[in-house]
């Protein structure tokens, strides 16, 4: 029977690719993402869902899915020149996915789906971050849209979340699966604020992942988000689905940075579910 | 005002790099391609991004498209356009209605 063995919350920030910079922040935040890394092999983990948001680059005004599941192949970064990261495969895991992606059907989830998907930095950075080198773990990727107006309500990410896992423990593969919840913490993408980091604000919501107040990051309205910690910051909807998946997990920061010169609040926390 | 036709055509200059070529070779042409009203081809030419902003075209596309014409050097122009056009709102209506300014 497969299960869910864990999951991490973390950002998908490009600087982290293609910004040189030897500075203690950057070796701080790129360590956390090793520190993931070797989680991953000490939970035995096979299969990383890795949830994150298109930044208006793979979905066009043409069509926005609200939520997305790549059910075949996977291939990615699509953003590979502005991030001076050379595109390559990325091994899915087809069954799962596909199974993910009924299994949701049944349980209310309109999924958009993918039969082949390029992956924009959201996905390629975590992956190729914390699990590229770990042979033969597996990439689920799942998009929800939290760039484009009108953005996924933080309550459907997180039943999203909910699907997923009971979607993994009704797998009767042995798969274990991890999941990503990438993005945030507080950041401005394109507007006059860019550059501007609310590490109080951001200090706020990693307190209320770590007391599992779930409740209270659903009550956070977006209105509230962007004006205190920017659009980039609707990314914690993704935080939210990761935690809708490993339910009483005990939540712990890993590391946070507040890092202007990186435009972002670079935030870390393990959803630990064996604890 | 059709926000929709502007991020037609700024996801389309963002996501082809052949369609930068095409835009820089003859704006003015180019914008006959999409359902663009005159002011809306008036603030694409002349990049003012701050009304455009106003009007609700996504922001992160708006920086996109911007820096994909005009280069990555002139991010900083773009941010100090909306900067400037957030001090204009600002003088012109009651603060209470922007509260981001307060932040």
């Amino acid at each position: 029977m497969a299960e869910v063995v864990g999951g991490f919350l973390m950002p998908h920030n490009p600087a982290l690719v293609a910004m040189a910079d030897d500075s203690a922040q950057a070796h701080t935040v790129r360590g956390a993402f090793n520190h993931i890394s070797q989680r991953l092999e000490a939970l035995e983990a096979s299969t990383v869902i890795i949830i994150g948001d298109d930044h208006y680059t793979m979905f066009g005004p043409h069509c926005i899915p609200s939520c997305l599941i790549g059910i075949g192949d996977v291939e990615g970064p699509i953003d590979e020149d502005f991030l001076r990261l050379k595109s390559g495969r990325i091994e899915n895991n087809e069954p799962l996915a596909n199974h993910i992606l009924q299994a949701g059907f049944a349980d209310g989830i309109d999924w958009a789906f993918a039969k082949a998907l390029a992956v924009d930095h959201a996905v390629a950075i975590p992956h190729h971050l914390a699990v590229k080198a770990l042979p033969g773990v597996k990439t689920i990727p799942v998009y929800l849209n939290a760039g484009v107006f009108p953005v996924i309500p933080s309550r459907r990410a997180y039943q999203i979340g909910q699907s997923i896992l009971r979607a993994v423990r009704s797998w009767p593969g042995d798969d274990r699966v991890v999941l990503f919840g990438t993005g945030g913490v507080s950041h401005w993408v394109g507007y006059a604020e860019m550059g501007r980091v609310n590490a109080d604000f951001d200090r706020r919501i990693l307190a209320m992942v770590e007391r599992r107040d779930v409740e209270g990051l659903l009550a956070l309205s977006d209105e509230t988000i962007l004006e205190q910690a920017g659009n980039g910051c609707l990314e914690i909807k993704n935080w939210l689905c990761a935690m809708g998946a490993t339910p009483g997990a005990k939540a712990e920061v890993i590391v946070y940075e507040p890092m202007p010169q990186w435009v972002t609040g670079m935030g870390f926390a393990e959803l630990d579910v064996a604890a | 005002m059709s926000t929709g036709a502007l991020e037609k055509l700024f996801w389309q200059i963002h996501t082809k790099p052949e369609e930068v070529k095409r835009y820089c070779d003859d704006p003015g042409a180019y914008l006959r391609d999409f359902r663009l009203d005159e002011d809306e081809r008036e603030m694409v030419l002349s990049w003012d991004v701050g009304e455009m902003a106003a009007r609700g075209v996504n922001q992160m596309l708006l920086q996109f498209a911007f820096t994909a014409v005009n280069g990555m050097g002139k991010h900083g122009e773009y941010i100090m356009k909306l900067r400037e056009a957030k001090k204009t709102a600002s003088n012109s209506e009651d603060e209470k209605d922007l509260p981001w300014l307060r932040s």
